[in-house]
């Protein structure tokens, strides 16, 4: 009992709060301030002005970038064909990947844990093979296979990028029907489903949120991605990625890249949006 | 046996077509990395192990003896070395601060919670084009108000960016796991506050974090978009340094080589780890029957 | 002679709003295994973890031994806890988990052995020294718990439902096997559960706690037989509580039947509750009892058989006993004069009033309520506030104000008699208060109950 008094006056300061863990909390606040709150200013500055760093001139607000970018001709022949191109592109891809992602997701999960594991693995390998290296790889597939023509382009970059983005969307779909209670699609057994009643009105519905994550992660990468247009159709067909990655060492470029990228964020915080409803915490994203 | 359906078949045929989608550059990559011609027509003969030992031996590789593709193999093996120290690094530093952070959140309210989880898991949503832009932006600020240079500490920095939001997602599940008054025992038996975070939490949950670390590995390794647009004139990545090659013309063979020796390597590495977790699991299934 | 180990002083603790516990204050002896019993939510728990340094209270004063450890951090406390579901570490083994504490406390090698042995020895765990903790059943993960929190030697445990996690048959064994525990190592426990049974079996002292105040202490036995609210004695066991009266001393009424009971004191005709055990009921033939009734139903329960028996009033009750009776058979019900509790109703204010808008309604000219209600703004309404939910607080925090005109000590609180303006409010309350002060008062919004006037006469 000695000790008690001794450690009373030290001990004072420091207990206010005791569940002391929660500050750890705090440094990544300031850490995601610095590298995301901050920058999403900067680049909301430069889309209003004609700043540039390189020069540090003047500030003067502008909506010219906007105009650039809605209203003229670079953005009648050039943007918004892009733009959409890039859309029908990520649309066609996402499309193919669940319709091929949700059986091999569905059927992996029925599977024995051993075999389970092992698809895992190979759905997870090639992200060690490097992305660059794999892209330039279907090129010369297109090549061998000759279809290094400009009628194919399209063709061969939605190819490419299923190639590329198919496992993201099977690892969430998969992750959500592997916790799927087992009991639960049997009680609709008991409770009169048939085995495709059942998996319409029950399985189905309870992996929606695997459905938006795999949905999310594949549409906006192929919506941005620019390495594989580039590598497969010989920079000549131009997505949105390709526009923004061009602004970034053009001349009064971060101004006009900004307003891609603030026109890319609005359409990302859409998808993340619809990630929220479905999955708070984001166990599906990995 | 059950009798199997068209279901089953069809089934079949979208693993076969998923795999083989998925694997096709692979299996060119182990193609080419043993074909000793650059001539896509003769692709799959003269199997040679020459482009392995050049990327020990030779400083220099071009497509033929008078062509003007040169591609420097001295500069390939610098970019691997600035691959295995960003990425060593940033795994390290990220996995670190990602486990703390997410300790810190774990002990949050659940409105506090979502909030940071909102804020966590946006870089991982945003696409790489984006956070690449992002970063490039206060790396540009930086550098006018302090005089940074792009380069290896500013990969770095981006690296450790995007890989902690994948620690912090892989380490809390197994913090709701483990018993929500391990902390506290731990500070009953006697532990201070930091003794009981290292002494009690941060072990019971050592998988959590290995299997962020592994993400972290995975993500800074095969990096590109986000290292090309923070990394400035003068370092390269095996990314980067590929792209580079592409637009110049010229991938030299020697690319390939290394990409089989690294997947290999990863291969067998996830499959012993795949083969230690599946016998110890064993292992407690015995003792417990 | 008994010293008081635990001092708890007006304790307060509330998470934003929500108020956990309400000036709570207890004292607990050395050596004594004291038991706070309550539903869940009722703040045993946040009780426990301020006693075990791992939440501060919001105000009120811990002492220990005489020295006030409000601020101590729990690693400098004496006191070890054994937790719900344990928090054993899963990385260690048994033998490491429970020589944890000994390590950091820096212990010579030789003596952690010793020590831990005999720890693991008292907990009859030897054996399992090197398992692994995933590898041990919930009963060994819970002995585990105990020897981890013993090997310590802490001059108080702190147990948190410890044997909520496993099953019934082990739990019974347990129970015997902590109480012994307690009497060899001479340790002060004090163990929170919800469970009656374990506080009955095994305490020295019970604490019955509800919405973060005491309700009643006492040994088992008293807890058990004189429940002093109709909470007690629905918490503590099966209970039939009726409504009825004392006639006189001696002599109470329900069911439109005189019985003779022990109590005294109360007033003519006083309204009381009457409480009496399913197992107290005694069956007999319907012509020797003035209390009959029907069978309803029954269960038979191994042991005994439950039996529900409709009265002549239509009222339910309960009655266990040893034989059985056919369905349907008319009986008559006695009940022996000490079998029989009887309660004071728990104090009520009642006021006539208007409502307002947004819910508030008024008293008097002076006082204006926030309320839950819904009801029409002009609508006439009776107002009823419990006594117990009617707080007294510095002027500026309150609803409106009064001046004590009396106070009269219950057992285990005061009713605070207040006049404010021409209305007359009473407050039941732990804290001191003088005569001729004056209060602020507020109540809760959801503890005013309102009723449109006319229900009144249903009643």
């Amino acid at each position: 009992m000695n000790d008690i008094s001794q450690v009373i006056t030290q001990d004072t300061k420091r207990i206010k709060k005791l569940k002391k863990t929660k500050s750890f909390a705090i440094p990544y606040l300031v850490w995601m301030g610095i590298f995301l709150v901050v920058p999403m200013l900067i680049l909301i500055f430069l889309a209003f002005t004609t700043y540039d760093f390189s020069q540090n001139s003047e500030v003067h607000f502008t909506l010219s970038n906007w105009a650039y970018v809605f209203n003229s001709r670079y953005a009648v022949t050039v943007f918004w064909p892009s733009v959409f191109r890039s859309f029908y592109v990520s649309f066609i891809v996402t499309l193919i990947c669940l319709v091929i992602g949700y059986p091999v997701a569905y059927l992996m999960s029925k599977l024995k844990a051993k075999y389970r594991a092992l698809i895992m693995i190979f759905l997870s390998l090639p992200l060690w093979c490097n992305q660059v290296l794999r892209i330039i790889s279907w090129r010369t597939i297109f090549e061998i296979l000759g279809l290094n023509y400009n009628e194919f382009y399209i063709f061969n970059i939605i190819v490419a990028m299923v190639s590329m983005y198919l496992p993201f969307m099977i690892l969430p779909i998969y992750t959500v029907l592997e916790k799927l209670d087992k009991r639960v699609i049997e009680a609709s057994y008991d409770l009169g489903c048939s085995k495709i009643q059942s998996f319409f009105k029950v399985t189905l519905p309870l992996s929606l949120g695997g459905i938006v994550s795999g949905v999310i992660m594949t549409f906006l990468p192929s919506l941005t991605s620019f390495e594989v247009s580039d590598a497969v159709s010989y920079n000549t067909v131009l997505l949105l990625g390709n526009l923004i990655h061009a602004r970034f060492h053009g001349t009064g470029g971060y101004n006009i890249g900004s307003v891609f990228s603030i026109i890319t964020i609005v359409f990302t915080v859409v998808g993340f949006i619809l990630v929220l409803k479905v999955d708070k915490e984001g166990e599906t994203l990995i | 046996m059950k009798k199997k359906s068209v279901f089953d078949y069809l089934s079949i045929i979208f693993i076969v077509f998923a795999f083989v989608i998925i694997y096709a550059p692979i299996i060119l990559i182990f193609i080419m990395s043993f074909t000793s011609t650059y001539s896509l027509s003769e692709i799959g003969t003269g199997f040679t192990f020459k482009w392995y030992e050049s990327l020990f031996t030779s400083n220099y590789e071009r497509l033929s003896i008078a062509s003007k593709y040169i591609a420097n193999i001295d500069s390939l093996k610098i970019a691997i070395l600035n691959t295995f120290f960003i990425t060593i690094l940033s795994t390290i530093i990220s996995t670190f601060f990602g486990t703390l952070f997410a300790i810190g959140i774990h002990s949050l309210n659940k409105k506090k919670r979502t909030a940071f989880m909102v804020l966590n898991n946006m870089p991982i949503v945003n696409p790489d084009i984006v956070t690449g832009f992002l970063l490039l932006l206060i790396f540009v600020l930086l550098q006018t108000l302090i005089g940074l240079e792009r380069g290896w500490f500013t990969v770095l920095i981006a690296h450790i960016f995007f890989s902690i939001p994948y620690v912090v997602l892989s380490v809390l599940p197994r913090l709701n796991q483990i018993d929500p008054n391990t902390y506290e025992a731990a500070r009953d038996l006697g532990c201070t506050r930091f003794g009981a975070v290292f002494k009690a939490i941060i072990p019971s949950i050592t998988t959590g974090i290995v299997s962020g670390a592994m993400f972290a590995f995975t993500m800074s390794i095969d990096d590109f978009v986000i290292t090309m647009f923070v990394s400035g004139t003068e370092f390269y990545n095996v990314s980067t340094w590929i792209d580079s090659a592409m637009r110049r013309g010229f991938i030299p063979k020697s690319v390939y080589a290394y990409n089989l020796i690294i997947f290999l390597i990863a291969s067998i590495v996830v499959q012993m780890n795949n083969f230690l977790q599946t016998n110890k699991k064993r292992k407690i299934e015995v003792v417990q029957e | 002679m008994e010293k008081v180990l635990v001092d708890l002083k007006n304790i307060c603790q509330s998470f934003g709003d929500f108020e956990v516990l309400h000036d709570f204050n207890l004292q607990i002896m050395e050596n004594e295994f004291v038991t706070l019993l309550g539903p869940s939510g009722c703040g045993k728990t946040t009780l426990l973890r301020m006693i075990g340094g791992f939440d501060s209270p919001t105000s009120g004063e811990i002492y220990f031994d005489g020295k006030l450890i409000n601020d101590v951090e729990p690693n400098n406390r004496p006191i070890n806890t054994v937790f719900q579901k344990y928090a054993l570490f899963t990385h260690l083994n048994v033998f490491e988990n429970v020589a944890f504490g000994l390590k950091i406390k820096k212990v010579p090698k030789n003596e952690i052995e010793k020590r831990v042995m005999d720890a693991l020895k008292q907990v009859h765990l030897e054996e399992y020294r090197d398992r692994k903790i995933d590898q041990l059943s919930g009963g060994q993960q819970q002995r585990v718990a105990m020897a981890r929190a013993i090997v310590l030697k802490p001059k108080l445990l702190l147990l948190d439902e410890p044997l909520a996690a496993l099953d019934r048959k082990l739990r019974q064994d347990l129970r015997y096997e902590l109480k012994d525990m307690q009497r060899s190592l001479g340790i002060t426990f004090i163990y929170v559960t919800h469970d009656q049974e374990e506080a009955l079996t095994m305490s020295d002292t019970v604490v019955i706690m509800n919405e973060g105040r005491i309700l009643q202490i006492g040994s088992p036995e008293m807890i058990y037989n004189e429940p002093e609210t109709r909470f007690v004695a629905n918490f503590i066991g099966e209970s039939n509580i009726v409504d009825g009266q004392m006639i006189k001393d001696k002599v109470c009424m329900f069911e439109g039947v005189q019985f003779p009971c022990t109590y005294t004191g109360f007033s003519k005709n006083e309204e009381v509750d009457i409480v009496i055990r399913p197992e107290d009921f005694l069956i007999v033939n319907k012509n020797e009892s003035k209390l009959t009734g029907r069978i309803d139903s029954k269960t038979f329960q191994g042991a005994l058989h439950e039996i529900n028996i409709i009265d002549q009033n239509g009222t339910e009750l309960t009655v266990h006993t040893t034989k059985d009776y056919p369905l349907d058979l008319e009986v008559g019900l006695t009940v022996d004069p000490e079998n029989i509790t009887v309660m004071k109703k728990p104090g009520v204010n009642i006021y006539t009033g208007v409502m307002e808008e947004d819910g508030y309604v008024r008293i008097s000219d002076d006082i204006l309520l926030e309320t839950d209600s819904e009801l029409e703004e002009g609508t006439d309404v009776v107002v009823r506030i419990l006594t117990q939910d009617v707080l007294l607080d510095d002027i500026d925090e309150s609803d409106f104000e009064g001046t004590i005109e009396d106070i009269k000590k219950r057992d285990m609180y005061y009713d605070v008699y207040i006049k404010s303006g021409d209305k007359r409010i009473i407050s039941s309350t732990s804290k001191v208060h003088h005569v001729g002060e004056t209060t602020g008062i507020w109540v809760k919004k959801e503890k005013v109950v309102v009723n449109v006037e006319e229900d009144l006469s249903n009643e």
